[in-house]
């Protein structure tokens, strides 16, 4: 009887020990998720730029209504917008573009003003699914035709 | 009051025949009221009496229907004990390799992203690209004076990432990646835009904690800002 007792108690502790591992385990993890979107999140921001960079029409022909995809071509090596949904191992990152408004002194202003035609505002999302649900990381850039084309 | 017997305590009423009444004596006697029955159990308690009980239980020993039941209960205890501790080590030694992964990854890509950033221009002849999987970025920059200096990414053959610098001819700095991490893959391209330069990294890294490997890939892109200028 006692050493029944003695390994119930010992399987509670254990049992609680699994726990608290499997919650640190979890940490780990979501850690490591956080870096590489963390990673992707900016990977997505030059990815716009890079495409202003080559032609700021590459820019202003998209919508802003529209969530685009990044896909990335070996043959051109350069990168391209699609609707198309994809995603990157567990990673789903989207970018949206939104106008920019300055006031009669150049300062962005999120109401009133005039609309910037030759500046951006990008919206990068990257998500991904964890065991409590969609973690989703979100940075925004401000970009412009520094090239003036 | 005193026939009240502890080894009579029991959840189930238990009833005798008395005087040709039917008498309850158990523990949920109408009897007994709770005080007296508190009383009882505490001078039975106080005076030993319910230790010598409990002893001479002991001393009776067990059945073999009960040796079989506590044997079965203690076999299946112990195997979801010994379950648990082999899900706690192999839990601890996959975090460890995350963990790795992670600061592997977070010191690679991080010295990776500045240095390309930093840059002015990839030094095509000196770097492996794209389609190698096992590629070596060299970069030229500017010091602080103005003179050429170069920085260099590539594996060694320890699939160590390592950091080279120098004037003309790189030579190691030091490992951007722990010595439990190894990489696996990694892959260069060249993006040039017509105005400027940019690189896609990809870096595929694996860590192997006392047998439990984990592998993850990590992606950026970073434009050589200095790319700008000479354009």
């Amino acid at each position: 009887m006692e050493v029944l007792v003695a390994i119930s108690i010992l399987s509670i502790l254990v049992g609680t020990l699994v726990l608290i591992t499997n919650m640190y385990l979890s940490g780990a993890e979501s850690n490591l998720y956080s870096t590489q979107g963390a990673y992707l999140a900016e990977e997505g921001v030059e990815a716009v730029k890079s495409m202003s960079d080559v032609q700021w029409s590459n820019i202003t022909s998209l919508s802003t209504s529209t969530n685009y995809f990044l896909t990335f071509s070996t043959s051109s090596s350069a990168w391209a917008t699609t609707t198309k949904a994809s995603s990157v191992g567990i990673f789903y990152r989207t970018f949206a573009l939104s106008d920019v408004y300055r006031d009669a002194e150049g300062h962005l202003v999120t109401n009133g003003g005039i609309s910037d035609s030759q500046s951006k505002k990008v919206t990068v999302s990257v998500s991904w699914m964890t065991k409590t649900g969609t973690t989703t990381k979100i940075i925004s850039a401000y970009i412009t035709n520094i090239l003036g084309d | 009051m005193h026939t009240f017997k502890f080894k009579k305590i029991s959840f189930r009423n238990k009833t005798s025949l008395e005087n040709g009444k039917i008498r309850s004596v158990g523990f949920f006697s109408q009897n007994f009221s709770f005080l007296t029955k508190w009383k009882t159990f505490w001078h039975d308690f106080c005076s030993g009496k319910i230790r010598r009980d409990f002893a001479l239980r002991a001393k009776s020993g067990f059945t073999l229907v009960e040796m079989i039941i506590y044997l079965f209960i203690m076999t299946i205890i112990s195997i979801a004990i010994m379950q648990s501790i082999v899900i706690v080590l192999k839990s601890n030694r996959v975090s460890f390799a995350d963990a790795n992964l992670r600061n592997s990854g977070y010191s690679a890509m991080e010295t990776m992203v500045q240095q390309i950033r930093a840059s002015k221009s990839v030094d095509t002849t000196n770097s492996i690209l794209y389609p190698s999987s096992a590629g070596a970025l060299q970069l030229n920059q500017l010091d602080a004076i103005g003179n050429s200096y170069v920085v260099k990414f590539a594996t060694s053959s320890g699939q160590t990432l390592g950091l080279y610098e120098g004037s003309t001819t790189p030579s190691l700095v030091g490992p951007l990646t722990l010595s439990g991490t190894k990489v696996i893959g990694l892959i260069f391209n060249l993006i040039n835009t017509g105005n400027s330069e940019a690189v896609r990294i990809q870096l595929n890294l694996s860590a192997t904690v006392n047998g439990v490997s984990e592998n993850e890939w990590f992606y950026d892109t970073i434009i050589l800002r200095g790319s700008y200028v000479s354009s």
